[in-house]
């Protein structure tokens, strides 16, 4: 047999390539389907929130009233640290009797040299 | 999202799908993977397609549970297919071999000549024959002509596939095919080729 015979016939025999029978297909399909691994799901991790964020602040201190007290706290804190003292008086309607005294009256000395 | 049973992801990229639970991705794999090994196998195994479907199907078993496995780049899926058929189809032949060997003699019988010749003459009937004769070759030979001249495989991956060199895949090709032509040569009138002679 001659090598042009022989390629002519492993040609055909390639182009007629036995097909699977409908029965094959379903069975390895189906035993596909079987076997295959279940989709690995992503645990849900929900975005964190302005109100979340502000819950879990609130828990740090003891709760929401207690947050409220602190932060109240610290604004007054603020605001009498900020007053002149004269001002006092008029908050306090004379009450504290607010003096002004100097610390260092002599505080010149500082920055003196020699 | 469905997938070609040809074009898109490439065969590689459908096992991860796969292994992820993809049910597209086994639909496609089933379509383009099973007649390959389908049509692989019959030739390994003389043309005896209950035999092949069989293979077929343990080899697509076996593809399906080593998916959470597969590790890409290694091998490509129909090499790695080729070659768990390979392995089926020479366990069935030693079977075989113990309960009787299969010869040219099991092929189709032919009529001498008659009105019914030519259509017995018909490709089919040569493949039919081709794939009688190619059963009388040795195994090695049998799988490197059967992969690289019908699969269509370049010489690299047949050598994956039977876990050889590439210059000794060249070298059972050659043989097999030296040896496959010897046999055909007895066939000449059964495969038409006389005629055709005569007639030219």
């Amino acid at each position: 047999m001659q090598d042009k015979e022989l390629d002519g016939l492993l040609a055909l025999a390639a182009r007629r390539a036995p097909t699977p029978s409908a029965d094959l297909m379903d069975t390895v399909l189906a035993e596909a389907l079987a076997l295959q691994p279940a989709p690995v799901a992503l645990p849900e991790r929900p975005a964190p929130t302005r109100g979340n964020l502000l819950k879990r602040l609130a828990a740090l201190f003891g709760g929401a009233p207690m947050l409220a007290g602190v932060v109240s706290a610290g604004v007054m804190g603020v605001v009498l640290g900020y007053l002149n003292p004269a001002t006092m008086d008029l908050l306090t309607g004379g009450l504290t009797s607010a003096e002004t005294m100097d610390l260092f009256p002599t505080a010149d000395f500082l920055t003196t040299e020699g | 999202m469905a997938y070609d049973a040809q074009d898109g992801p490439s065969d590689e990229t459908l096992m991860v799908l796969y292994a992820n639970g993809d049910r597209h991705a086994a639909l496609a794999l089933t379509q383009r993977v099973t007649p390959r090994v389908l049509a692989y196998a019959a030739r390994m195994l003389g043309g005896d397609r209950a035999e092949a479907e069989d293979v077929a199907q343990e080899t697509m078993l076996r593809l399906w549970r080593m998916a959470p496995d597969w590790r890409q780049g290694e091998t490509r899926v129909t090499t790695w297919a080729y070659r768990v058929a390979t392995n089926l189809c020479i366990d069935r032949q030693r079977s075989r071999r113990r309960k009787g060997h299969v010869t040219l003699d099991d092929a189709p019988d032919l009529a001498d000549g008659g009105p019914s010749a030519e259509q017995r003459l018909q490709d089919g009937h040569r493949v039919e024959v081709l794939e009688a004769a190619l059963a009388d070759l040795p195994d090695r030979q049998r799988q490197a002509v059967v992969l690289r001249h019908i699969e269509g495989l370049t010489n690299p991956e047949i050598a994956v596939v039977m876990e050889i060199g590439v210059e000794a895949v060249e070298s059972l090709t050659a043989r097999g095919k030296r040896a496959l032509a010897a046999v055909l040569s007895g066939q000449r009138g059964a495969l038409g080729y006389e005629d055709e002679g005569h007639a030219g």
